[in-house]
């Protein structure tokens, strides 16, 4: 069933992406979360309880698949872990790598654990995440090589996305199959590209790995963070069954060009309202999504991009009590 | 003199040919155009185009690194020239990405329209402690930018800040900030001089903070 067909009808469906939130109230640090099962189970326990969400996602973590590659990764900052270096710089590196198995492979098991035991628990969908192929590419190679490289060396640059979206296949598929109802493919690091860079060398990646998350009965959704609104176009082409954009863009323009089958999650400001606001302006931020998209049935409320840990808790409280909010 | 030379150097950077810049900018040298002029009239006039087309979204991050990495490749012949002749630039900017935060790419591009519009821009990299921005401003740096893709990260911004007034070297110094992590609001509260959302906004803001047209 695609993600329009599987969203209540009872209430306005609200999902903001809040993993860090989780971890912050359960006391937790990013790195328990994000290498002990039962820790990251504890952290989406506290959030299912608190706020009930229509769709519940794991805790998002950019580096899992590269990690699973051999990359080294740090869990430094104590927020969100990132991939050291980039070492992958030629053909013949990228030729060594090989898609790894999700069951046994870096950290893909911890998140198949976790989704295998939240199936069934919620009270919405169980939503996962799996890196965008560009974005893998980049961790890969390096953002700004793999930039240099769609001009300088589009073949490698073609193969390394390409690798990359067979990872995100293989990946997507163990979470589907473990129990995510829905993986938002995180393709960030495409935001740099122009409409013509990113069809030549994102689109039809992304649509393989989509339509394998769909052949595997789960809702693939695209999230590009930023001003997105350039490659609405070719995001639209992709075969998503939604696209989750952030704060810097219209909402009406990505109505516009998905059409009414395609769900819009979004987007208010992660950092500007839901961290450094208060629940006054969570509404009013909110309010004003709902008055203009709010009839529009494939519209979902939800945070522009995954909100920082030190987001406070009534700031989410403010944004899921939308969720009974009149539309226009 | 042939300005042919310079124009196709210009047009060297604009569409980002790596190729041939060193040779270019050696047979400008040798037709004798001093390095000043060929570093203003062709690599940051052609810059300076770039930028233009990123804000007009007809170039991308992609072509603007490629013109970038064309620029250095005559710089690269003309740096030595350059710094025995002693020309000062319209002012000094390091760019730094703060501790703990590993994003590059946003910084980068901010850096490449600054210099297109005339600056010397020193990049600090990425992960760079607090008291590296404070040593660029003990080392005459008339403006600090800091980058902040996290939010665990952002309290670094208030560091260096807080270093720079323990040292006496607030008052001489401008502080921007940009990035994914920060708003207008944090500036404000932690004491920067400026928030640019973009690198347009960027370079407004420099030029507005030094009173340059």
């Amino acid at each position: 069933m695609k993600l329009i067909d599987r969203l209540p009808t009872d209430h306005r469906p609200v999902v903001p992406l809040m993993g860090y939130p989780g971890v912050t109230a359960a006391g937790r640090k990013a790195k328990a979360a994000l290498t002990e099962p039962v820790t990251h189970l504890e952290c989406m326990t506290l959030l299912e309880n608190r706020f009930r969400p229509d769709a519940l996602f794991m805790i998002m973590d950019l580096t899992v698949e590269a990690e699973a590659l051999g990359l080294d990764v740090t869990f430094e900052t104590d927020g969100p872990p990132s991939v050291v270096s980039h070492p992958i710089d030629d053909a013949a590196k990228l030729a060594a790598l090989k898609v790894p198995d999700p069951r046994r492979s870096g950290r893909m098991p911890l998140f198949l654990e976790v989704a295998a035991s939240l199936k069934g628990k919620l009270s919405g969908m169980l939503g996962a995440y799996c890196i965008g192929p560009f974005t893998l590419a980049a961790e890969l190679a390096g953002p700004e090589d793999l930039a240099i490289k769609t001009i300088t060396d589009p073949d490698f640059a073609k193969s390394a996305v390409d690798f990359s979206a067979e990872v995100g296949r293989a990946y997507a598929t163990a979470l589907v199959r473990a129990g995510a109802d829905v993986v938002a493919i995180l393709e960030p690091t495409a935001v740099m590209l122009s409409p013509a860079t990113f069809e030549q060398f994102c689109a039809e990646p992304l649509a393989r790995l989509g339509a394998t998350v769909r052949s595997e009965g789960g809702c693939p959704v695209l999230h590009i963070c930023g001003d997105s609104t350039h490659l609405f176009g070719p995001m639209a082409t992709c075969g998503m069954d939604g696209l989750s954009l952030d704060h810097p863009v219209d909402l009406a323009k990505a109505f516009e060009a998905v059409g009414p089958g395609t769900v819009v999650i979004g987007n208010v400001d992660p950092v500007g309202v839901m961290m450094e606001g208060d629940p006054q302006s969570v509404r009013k931020a909110s309010g004003i999504l709902i008055e203009r998209f709010g009839d529009l049935p494939n519209y979902v409320l939800g945070t522009g991009c995954d909100l920082p840990g030190e987001t406070p808790l009534e700031n989410i409280d403010a944004l899921m009590a939308m969720r009974e909010a009149a539309g226009a | 003199m042939d300005s042919d030379l310079l124009d196709s150097i210009k047009a060297g950077v604009i569409a980002g040919d790596l190729a041939g810049m060193g040779e270019k900018t050696r047979a400008a040298l040798d037709a004798g155009h001093p390095a000043a002029e060929i570093m203003n009239l062709a690599l940051i006039e052609g810059m300076s185009v770039v930028g233009d087309k990123f804000e007009r979204k007809e170039y991308f991050v992609p072509e603007v690194l490629v013109s970038a990495r064309a620029m250095h490749e005559s710089m690269d012949v003309l740096r030595p020239l350059l710094e025995a002749s002693g020309v000062e630039p319209l002012a000094r900017v390091t760019m730094g990405t703060v501790k703990g935060d590993l994003h590059d790419i946003g910084k980068d591009i901010v850096s490449i329209v600054l210099t297109g519009a005339g600056f010397e821009v020193q990049s600090l990299g990425a992960d760079v402690p607090s008291e590296k921005f404070v040593e660029a401003a003990a080392g005459g740096a008339g403006v600090v930018g800091m980058s902040s893709l996290l939010t665990t990260t952002r309290p670094r911004m208030a560091e260096v800040i807080r270093l720079l007034e323990e040292r006496g070297l607030r008052d001489g110094v401008k502080v921007i900030i940009g990035g994914a992590a920060v708003t207008e609001g944090f500036a404000n509260e932690i004491g920067a001089d400026g928030y640019g959302a973009d690198a347009a906004q960027a370079v407004r803001l420099v030029k507005s903070l030094l009173g340059i047209q």
